[in-house]
């Protein structure tokens, strides 16, 4: 008898998962999620403004998203196409040059090498500017070879270890300058840094005002069912029977709102999407303009949406429940 | 049934709504609970439902003491038992098809079992060609009736009545206690709460008189027939 009931009180939990309370319990959910559904569609415009408001601030913080991820990939690919060029002494001999590439060639570092000597440097310079004519003037051939050094990929984006490349460069015995843009590539960081931290603090903003929006709305609908939430608890309704159709009504609020949100974030994206498409032109980028709507981005506004609904209905109900209790 | 062993119930600020109350219910009895207003009836319904918690003394149910029950024990206590209000308590946004489903769906019945015991007892109500309507559409009576019909629908061991009649007229009230009448001749324990005195002479049962917060009379069965 007495391990009877110490089995049962510790396994007691598991009756929860019984076919004799799951049933109802899945008929109750079945129900209610249908009744509160209804109940949205009976208030079309308080339904609307709570829907609207999600979806603007879900569609806001996606564009962001997008937006830094954009500046991020872009980024990555500037870096990527920002070669170190290293002046040589004028009258530097081609031997110790291609020495100096041969060295450098096997660099892990290194991605990869390119000597330009001062003939092929005069023939580029004549052909791009058009002022051969003044550099014939010249007795010499003014100017210096160069070494072109094209950084290995995974030292895109890291500043710091461009840095130190460039200084063992430097250090070599022929090599007067070696240039990399960092004050360029620096700023370039920073904005794209800037708007990152810009997106996820905006994003936790725009999350913390879903929560009250649906915390607010939920607690409009718990004064409004007072009378109901009584009867419910007079007749036997459990507390989570009691919280379930806010609980849904939240849930039905962000599933909404995350739908919405979806057609806002196509909308908007692509009157974005030409724009952003020059701009990049412009930088020589082949970086993809905003994404829009992806399967990926479509599933995770819904899911996104949802759990905000919920988690703020939840949140309105643990701080109103008190109300209901009857009197 | 029920049994109250030396319950008081003080409130805060002092007032004694229930002082050293004993009695007892057999199951399958009809009782009713008389007084003036103010002497305790309600207070004593609310112990029974567990709405309230007593002061002093214990309260069993079915054998089981319901100081014991925790709060989440609470909600199933109350599917054993049927409450009537005197206001009623209808949900004016549905039907009354749903207002007396609500118990069923609350208990998580199957649909089909919902909609047949629903329908028996609106027709035990007499209001079967009323389901589709909104409360708030029929008369005193009939809400009366519709709120009988929620209290019975899950077959409660227990039908609790507070001041059933209180906002109807002698015909309407008498066809009322003959409803639970019936109900009690199968099988379901009653207590009526009533201020209506002359209303329950007629049926000739127990009475539980309360007075201040003290029971004057019937607090055991057979004692009024003494």
């Amino acid at each position: 008898m007495n391990r009877r009931t110490s089995v049962k009180s510790r396994f007691g939990w598991l009756a929860e998962f019984s076919p004799k309370r799951l049933v109802p319990w899945v008929r109750n959910h079945a129900l209610v999620a249908r009744s509160s559904w209804k109940r949205l569609l009976e208030e079309p415009l308080q339904t609307a403004l709570t829907v609207g408001v999600i979806a603007i601030a879900l569609a806001l913080s996606t564009l962001l998203f997008q937006l830094a991820a954009m500046g991020g990939s872009a980024l990555g690919q500037m870096n990527n196409t920002s070669d170190i060029n290293l002046y040589f002494e004028l009258g530097t001999e081609v031997r110790s040059i291609e020495a100096f590439e041969d060295m450098w060639r096997g660099d892990p570092r290194v991605q990869a090498t390119q000597v330009i000597t001062p003939e092929q440097g005069l023939a580029e310079f004549e052909s791009f500017s058009g002022l051969g004519s003044i550099l014939s003037s010249f007795d010499e051939n003014p100017l210096p070879a160069v070494v072109r050094i094209t950084p290995a990929d995974r030292l895109a984006g890291r500043a710091a270890e461009l840095r130190l490349l460039v200084q063992a460069l430097q250090a070599s015995e022929f090599v007067e300058t070696a240039v990399l843009d960092f004050a360029w590539l620096d700023r370039l960081n920073a904005v794209v840094e800037f708007v990152d931290r810009l997106s996820i603090a905006v994003g936790l903003l725009l999350a913390l005002g879903i929560l009250l929006i649906l915390g607010n709305t939920i607690r409009l609908t718990i004064e409004n069912r007072r009378n109901e939430n009584v009867v419910i608890n007079l007749v036997g309704g459990t507390d989570r029977i009691v919280q379930r159709p806010l609980l849904y009504a939240g849930f039905w609020y962000g599933l909404l709102g995350g739908a919405v949100a979806v057609v806002l974030v196509a909308i908007v994206g692509a009157l974005l999407s030409y724009p952003l498409q020059q701009i990049l032109l412009s930088y020589q980028s082949s970086v993809q303009t905003l994404p829009g709507v992806s399967f990926p981005v479509f599933i995770n506004l819904l899911v996104l949406g949802a759990s905000l609904g919920c988690s703020g209905a939840w949140l309105s109900v643990l701080q109103h429940l008190r109300n209901i209790e009857p009197t | 049934m029920i049994r109250f062993d030396n319950v008081s119930k003080s409130y805060p600020g002092g007032h004694e709504a229930l002082r050293r109350v004993s009695f007892e219910l057999p199951r399958g009895e009809m009782t009713f609970l008389t007084g003036h207003s103010g002497a305790g009836k309600s207070t004593l319904l609310k112990l029974i439902m567990a709405m309230e918690r007593s002061s002093r003394g214990q309260i069993f149910y079915d054998g089981k003491n319901l100081d014991r029950l925790g709060r989440r024990g609470i909600p199933y206590h109350r599917r054993r038992i049927g409450v009537v209000f005197q206001n009623h308590s209808l949900l004016f946004d549905r039907s009354v098809f749903e207002n007396v489903a609500l118990p069923l769906n609350i208990a998580g019945a199957a649909p089909r079992e919902t909609a047949r015991r629903v329908r028996a007892a609106l027709d035990k109500v007499g209001l079967l060609d009323k389901e589709t309507l909104n409360p708030v559409v029929l008369s005193g009576g009939e809400q009366q009736r519709v709120g009988i019909a929620r209290a019975v629908v899950h077959k409660p061991d227990l039908l609790l009545a507070d001041e059933p009649t209180g906002n109807l007229d002698p015909e309407l009230s008498a066809e009322i206690m003959n409803l639970f009448r019936e109900f009690n001749s199968v099988g379901v324990s009653i207590m009526v709460a009533t201020h209506d005195i002359s209303l329950v002479r007629d049926f000739g049962l127990r009475q539980i008189v309360l007075n201040q917060g003290r029971i004057t009379q019937g607090a055991f069965p057979n004692e009024s027939l003494r």
